[in-house]
């Protein structure tokens, strides 16, 4: 008897569904056993938080060595959550490329993911969830000391929560689709290939405005902070957690305008991330530089 | 490949052994002074990205309305904090990662010390850092108009700090090169875990003082602390409290200058040994 065209569909969206599933599932557990069974969970807990903490004791200091000792007016908590947030796009945006690279070689393992039936983009985006709950962890405990200890101005009852985990959501998504572009480039540059997702970082960092407002830099790299979603996400996290007036001196006023530059610029950032990730992804291929090893 | 002269042969086994010695530290220094600058993408990932660090905590300094010579205090902190990196990730980083690359059993099997092969590696890192960290200093000091007040008679006084410095940092370096002989994967987890902790500690982008004399005092012992801060007291005098006089700190320096090198050959010694006692020194990817 014929099987009708509509139940072979249904069953091909089934098995589908079932593979994303288990490459996600796959590809996350990777990423956990990779980035963290060199040692005991406590160490690799305190492993986690040692460099966000220190990040952001240094600009403590900076902030207290010219303003006075205990001082937390001004732009302190902006310093602050800034570096807090910041943990999120130095795990993912640096850590997608290195997964990518450390699975081409280190471990000769990209090849076998190329050719099992998973879709890669699902693979690297399994890789970056992990990267998101361990920098999730470092954030909360990062600010939470900086409130508890260092006097930042965050008051937990007044938090704007609904803005702080929606700009979250999306800001992560923008961070992923960067990350991922990132990792394209990777697959496709014959030296370099470790630093440029540490330069791209490096960049970021200052043209975001994450430690200090963009209203400092010149008025050129101000107008490239503004095409960035970064700039419109750190924003919102510091609106959402020290108040609104902690933009007043941010070029657009507007809370509401904000989220939609931020959805704006996410959107088109996944869609230049995903058109350069297939043309690496291709060029990858055609050179035979999916199994090439650089540093071996 | 250089080899000996029939001449060279003849004499002791001592004098044959230094110059065996000599040789092999420039043999792996030439990779680190001449080679690595055959690619200009150098620039870019040595120099640029220090600056854009550097660049970023400027602008927090500005921001917080800070005079402009802290900018500087900065700069040069940015400037030295290139070392430490060089220091991490290509000496005390190096053998270990030789290891991986299969290339530590022939450093073993070659006839000279494995201590000519590191002190190769920090003579050749020291000059190539010393010039970027110099382009480094030219370029920020360029980009935000910083000025500063080195007299001609503190001029010997900042060349024996920074001398002392790098001699201490690298001895460091060594240390920790043959005590991650005894490591693997977590490696480079340790390497990452101590970068940024040592940015703070040793007060790069702030006076020393700041730190308090408790981690100031625990600081010293990292050889960039006292450099660096005695640099800084000679070239902007009168900015910030001082720690420790300079001359103090250039004295300590060269005690810890000592200490480190000395550690760094027992160090060696110690834990090549038990390295092939335990069966290590191939041993990959655990």
């Amino acid at each position: 008897m014929a099987t009708p065209i509509s139940a072979l569909s249904a069953g091909r969206t089934r098995i589908s569904q079932s593979r994303a599933w288990q490459t996600l599932r796959a590809a996350t557990w990777l990423e956990w056993e990779t980035r963290g069974n060199w040692t005991n969970p406590a160490l690799y807990l305190l492993y986690l938080i040692i460099r966000p903490m220190t990040a952001s004791l240094v600009l403590v200091l900076m902030f207290w060595v010219i303003k006075g000792v205990g001082a937390h007016d001004g732009i302190y908590g902006f310093l602050i959550t800034g570096s807090a947030a910041w943990t999120f796009v130095e795990q993912i945006i640096a850590g997608i490329p290195q997964a990518v690279l450390a699975d081409r070689e280190e471990y000769a393992m990209l090849k076998y993911v190329y050719i099992t039936p998973s879709h890669f983009l699902l693979f690297l985006t399994g890789r970056a969830l992990p990267r998101m709950l361990v920098a999730f962890f470092s954030f909360v405990v990062t600010l939470g000391i900086g409130i508890a200890l260092l006097g930042v101005p965050v008051n937990l009852l007044q938090v704007n929560y609904p803005l702080f985990f929606a700009s979250l959501i999306v800001g992560l998504v923008g961070v992923t689709a960067l990350g991922i572009l990132l990792a394209g480039l990777a697959l496709v540059l014959k030296r370099g290939a470790y630093q440029m997702p540490q330069a791209v970082t490096g960049a970021l960092y200052l043209i975001s405005g994450a430690i200090f407002p963009i209203t400092v830099l010149p008025s050129w790299l101000r107008d490239v902070s503004l095409a960035l979603p970064l700039t419109y996400w750190l924003e919102l996290m510091r609106r959402a957690l020290l108040g609104s007036h902690i933009g007043e001196s941010f070029p657009v006023a507007e809370t509401g305008a904000v989220f939609g530059l931020l959805t704006l610029t996410t959107v088109v950032l996944i869609g230049v991330a995903l058109v350069a990730f297939r043309i690496c992804d291709f060029q990858a291929r055609e050179r035979g530089q999916i199994d090439r090893t650089t540093g071996y | 490949m250089a080899t000996l002269s029939p001449d060279a042969r003849a004499a002791s086994p001592q004098v044959v052994g230094v110059r065996l010695g000599f040789m092999t530290m420039l043999g792996r220094a030439y990779p680190r002074l001449v080679a690595a600058n055959r690619e200009p993408d150098w620039i870019f990932y040595e120099v640029a990205l220090p600056l854009l660090q550097i660049c970023a905590f400027a602008f927090v300094y500005k921001a917080i309305g800070a005079p402009k010579q802290y900018i500087g205090l900065v700069i040069l902190g940015g400037g030295m904090m290139a070392f430490w990196a060089n220091v991490l990730w290509s000496m005390a980083g190096q053998l270990h990662w030789e290891r991986q690359s299969g290339n530590l059993e022939l450093y073993l099997m070659a006839p000279s010390s494995l201590l000519w092969i590191l002190a190769g590696m920090a003579f050749g890192g020291m000059l190539a850092t010393a010039i970027r960290t110099v382009v480094i200093l030219a370029l920020g000091s360029l980009l935000f108009g910083v000025s500063y007040a080195l007299t001609l008679s503190a001029v010997p006084l900042v060349i024996l700090a920074f001398l002392f410095s790098l001699i201490g940092l690298y001895g460091l370096g060594s240390m920790l090169a043959s005590l991650y002989l005894l490591y693997n994967r977590e490696v480079w987890a340790i390497q990452e875990v101590i970068q940024e902790p040592v940015a703070f500690l040793t007060g790069s982008y702030v006076p020393v003082r700041a730190l308090g004399p408790f981690v100031a005092g625990f600081a010293a012992l990292i050889p960039l602390t006292l450099g660096l801060d005695a640099v800084r007291q000679l070239v902007f005098p009168g900015l910030f409290r001082i720690f420790i006089p300079a001359g103090w700190e250039v004295g300590i320096l060269a005690v810890l200058a000592v200490l480190f090198c000395v550690g760094a050959a027992w160090a060696l010694t110690y834990i090549e040994r038990l390295a092939k006692v335990q069966g290590r020194l191939s041993l990959k990817w655990q």
